[in-house]
């Protein structure tokens, strides 16, 4: 295609006519076209450009930062005679939401500019089949920072459907190429956009296979009141990004940013991708469209295969636990007596955990896949002789979905008491979710913190200091139980203050990067008890005492009582190896209160020596998300 | 050489690897069927035939993979042209089939049950038989997707009220 020099057009007065139409009702500035084509106002300047960045997408040679020139180019196409080629699809087949976009706006005459049939895309929304859109929400799931801010789908859903047949369904996920990269290359392509990221179409079972069996994420469903009509042009407008790509930026035009778009073309009044706040975070774009006018109809949860497990193992007694772990570790077998004498329901309740837990473990690595599959099949033929159905309870999701968590930035003011000194706190956090912040929508002892730092002022001190700066912190104690093991851990990099002898009162701001590995457990339902060991290196101000590697171990319990308030206490003692340093302990307690959804009570208390004596501390603050 | 896809590869390896084209991009009009054995099949319909379809290739050597995994053709533009959803899903929920048929009801079976067209008021039925006939449909942790598919067939093709979804 390309772009139509208007010369060449000279002779079609129709084509003049459309244009001189679309001029007078500036239709380029309408929200409808600037949705179609992904365009943006410019940072600097009265200007547009297009997030899209595959030149294929324009019609204009200077169509990602024109408007009005690729409307006019797009026109032209659509007189394009047809092509020989049954491979080169027409222009208004190729951009056929565009098409009919602008065939309404303009009243098309079909005897003056006559409709090209479409063949390929007929057959391919047919089979797509929608009449209905469903955002989809696969949740953080713990051990993997990457995914601790969660994902965004969307799923067309067919027409006479129920819940038990979404599988069937096709969803779209707009993603980044990433190919093989390691680590480092990876968060570096991804900041600046070095990879591209693009649109793809699947059956929903092939994602539900790998968000939930295969990493083990809890999926929220959110069915979304678009009409037959919408929908329709949300799969029009997918079919014109078919091979288009953007520059993929992970903190910026990611995952859920991009999908926006889809809904914008669908009902362009929305302008969910003019609300620059939702760049970053999936979750926070997921509530901007939840809080968009009659936009939300209903949430399905649906459990992964961890938290099928877990749920699982809360209903069977400690008995129960170990004849499922037997079976799937293949100790036992589904005819031992032990197993042959429960009641039906109970029995065909255990080897079905047993049997989910014997794929888990394939879909972790944890056994190869010839002996998960025998061990899986002779559970299940034990299952199928069972008349009887499972009797554990259905599981449920959280009581706080996702969507009605805490926002994702937080500010705070407190004030407190160290060692006699009173001194005001000022609080302040872009993202994300902390041990003490209100849990409820958050992944259970999954913390993660960017860019937080706390500003204090000391009665009768000078100028407010910088008390701590979190570069990036994440903590991840996930409770280990009879069948499922994770590890517990967590990483800090940033600035604290550090009060040791001879250093004022204020302390030495030192740089800290620490890291710690261990294992949680609990007693109850939510409480999480944690024992790691942690390493940190430490160094600024007054290195002589603040320059060194610590070593130690730390005890904490998480305990979230509700989902509003948290009881936190932690403990741990360090020794210090430096030149002149000294062994140190801290010990802290926290308890939170939830006031609203985006509001929060904390008080905290400590006790901590780090070379000059113990310090208590005691703040109190208010936390307010936004 | 033993040319059938184990239930194990077929478990975990097929979920990455049926869907080669799955992006929308780059791919051409496909008009081809899915895989060589629709082609003897061509012009009849039902479910069947087409199963049949695949059966007819299950063991023709190395092409088996390709077959089995649903990567020779059954996509077009990223999505499964209708007939070959069954199959689809059958070779990339296999695991999951399992795991429901044994149980006699579940959303992987509802789907498989959707997808072969067989009306509401005869899942109950069709879960039943399968579930009874667990041990026939997976006999062995080395059974194919395209070997349970026979079998579930033959097994509804045993049942006077199933058989007519399998006859269509």
């Amino acid at each position: 295609m390309g772009q139509k020099p208007a010369a060449e057009a000279a002779g079609n007065v129709y084509l003049e006519t459309l244009i001189d139409k679309a001029v007078a009702a500036d239709l380029a500035a309408e929200p409808a076209w600037h949705a179609l084509l992904h365009y943006r106002p410019d940072w600097l300047g009265p200007g547009y450009h297009s997030l899209i960045d595959s030149p294929g997408f324009f019609l204009a040679a200077n169509g990602k930062t024109d408007p009005r020139a690729e409307l006019e180019a797009t026109l032209s196409a659509f007189f394009q005679p047809p092509s020989n080629d049954e491979q080169t699809q027409h222009p208004q087949c190729a951009f056929v939401a565009r098409y009919r976009w602008l065939k309404e706006r303009l009243r098309f005459d079909r005897d003056r500019l006559s409709p090209m049939p479409c063949a390929r895309f007929v057959a391919w929304s047919e089979t797509i089949d929608a009449t209905s859109a469903t955002l989809i929400f696969p949740a953080a799931y713990m051990n993997n920072p990457a995914s601790m801010f969660g994902h965004t789908l969307l799923r067309f859903d067919r027409p006479d459907q129920s819940e038990s047949t979404r599988l069937l369904s096709y969803a779209v996920n707009y993603g980044a190429e990433t190919g093989e990269d390691n680590g480092l290359l990876f968060a570096v392509l991804g900041l600046t956009g070095g990879y591209p990221g693009t649109y793809s179409v699947e059956p929903y079972y092939q994602l539900v296979k790998r968000y939930s069996d295969i990493e083990n994420r809890d999926i929220h469903e959110y069915q979304l009141a678009f009409t037959e009509g919408e929908v329709a042009r949300m799969v029009e407008h997918l079919w014109e990004l078919r091979g288009q790509w953007s520059e993929y930026y992970f903190f910026d035009e990611n995952c859920s940013y991009q999908l926006l778009f889809l809904l914008d073309v669908a009902r362009p009044s929305l302008d969910l991708a003019g609300d620059f706040a939702l760049h970053v975070i999936p979750v926070d774009s997921v509530r901007a469209v939840l809080e968009r006018e009659g936009l939300f109809e209903k949430a399905v949860f649906r459990p992964s295969g961890q938290t099928r497990i877990s749920q699982g193992l809360i209903g069977l007694s400690a008995a129960g636990r170990r004849l499922a772990r037997d079976l799937a570790e293949g100790a036992a077998m589904p005819e031992d007596e032990t197993i042959a004498d429960l009641p039906p329901a109970r029995r065909a309740a255990v080897l079905e955990l047993a049997e989910t837990f014997v794929t888990h473990q394939m879909e972790t690595g944890d056994i190869g896949r010839d002996e998960a599959a025998a061990r899986a099949l002779k559970l299940l033929t034990a299952r199928s002789r069972i008349e009887a159905a499972s009797d554990l309870p259905p599981i449920e999701g959280p009581k706080t979905r996702p969507d009605q968590g805490h926002e994702s930035a937080r500010a705070g003011i407190g004030f407190g008491l160290r060692d006699g000194r009173s001194f005001s706190s000022l609080r302040f956090r872009p993202a994300y979710h902390d041990a003490l912040d209100p849990s409820g929508g958050y992944a259970p002892g999954a913390a993660i913190d960017f860019l937080a730092f706390e500003l204090r002022h000391y009665k009768g001190g000078d100028a407010p200091l910088l008390e701590t700066f979190t570069g990036v912190g994440i903590r991840s104690m996930a409770r280990q139980n009879a069948l499922i093991r994770p590890i517990s851990w967590h990483l800090n990099a940033g600035l604290e203050r550090m009060r040791v002898k001879g250093t004022d009162e204020e302390g030495a701001l030192v740089a800290a990067f620490e890291g710690g590995a261990g294992i949680s457990a609990g007693l109850g339902r939510d409480d999480i008890w944690s024992a790691t060991l942690d390493a940190e290196l430490s160094g600024g101000e007054d290195c002589d005492r603040t320059c060194s590697l610590n070593l130690g171990p730390a005890l904490s319990l998480l305990w979230p009582m509700s989902d509003s308030a948290t009881f936190l206490a932690h403990g741990r003692y360090q020794l210090r190896f430096g030149e002149r340093t000294r062994d140190r302990y801290q010990l802290r307690l926290g308890q939170s209160l939830g006031l609203a959804q985006n509001l929060a009570l904390k008080l905290e208390a400590g006790l901590e020596d780090e070379g000059s004596g113990a310090e208590q501390e005691f703040l109190t603050s208010l936390d307010w998300y936004f | 050489m033993k040319s059938l896809v184990s239930i194990a590869l077929v478990m975990g390896l097929t979920a990455g690897a049926a869907y080669a084209d799955n992006h929308v991009q780059g791919e051409t009009a496909d008009s081809s069927g899915c895989g060589v054995g629709t082609i003897l099949w061509k012009g009849q319909s039902g479910v069947a035939p087409q199963i049949l379809a695949v059966t007819t290739n299950g063991t023709s050597g190395n092409q088996t993979f390709g077959i089995t995994s649903g990567t020779l053709g059954c996509t077009k533009d990223g999505v499964v042209s209708p007939p070959a959803e069954v199959r689809m899903l059958t070779v990339s929920q296999l695991d999951n089939l399992a795991k429901d048929v044994a149980r006699g009801e579940g959303e992987t079976l509802a789907s498989f049950a959707t997808a072969m067209k067989v009306e509401q008021q005869d899942q109950p039925l069709l879960f039943a038989t399968l579930k009874s006939n667990f041990t026939r449909i997976f006999p062995a942790d080395s059974v194919s997707a395209d070997e349970v598919l026979v079998s579930i067939q033959q097994v509804m093709a045993e049942d006077e009220t199933l058989a007519r979804y399998i006859e269509a």
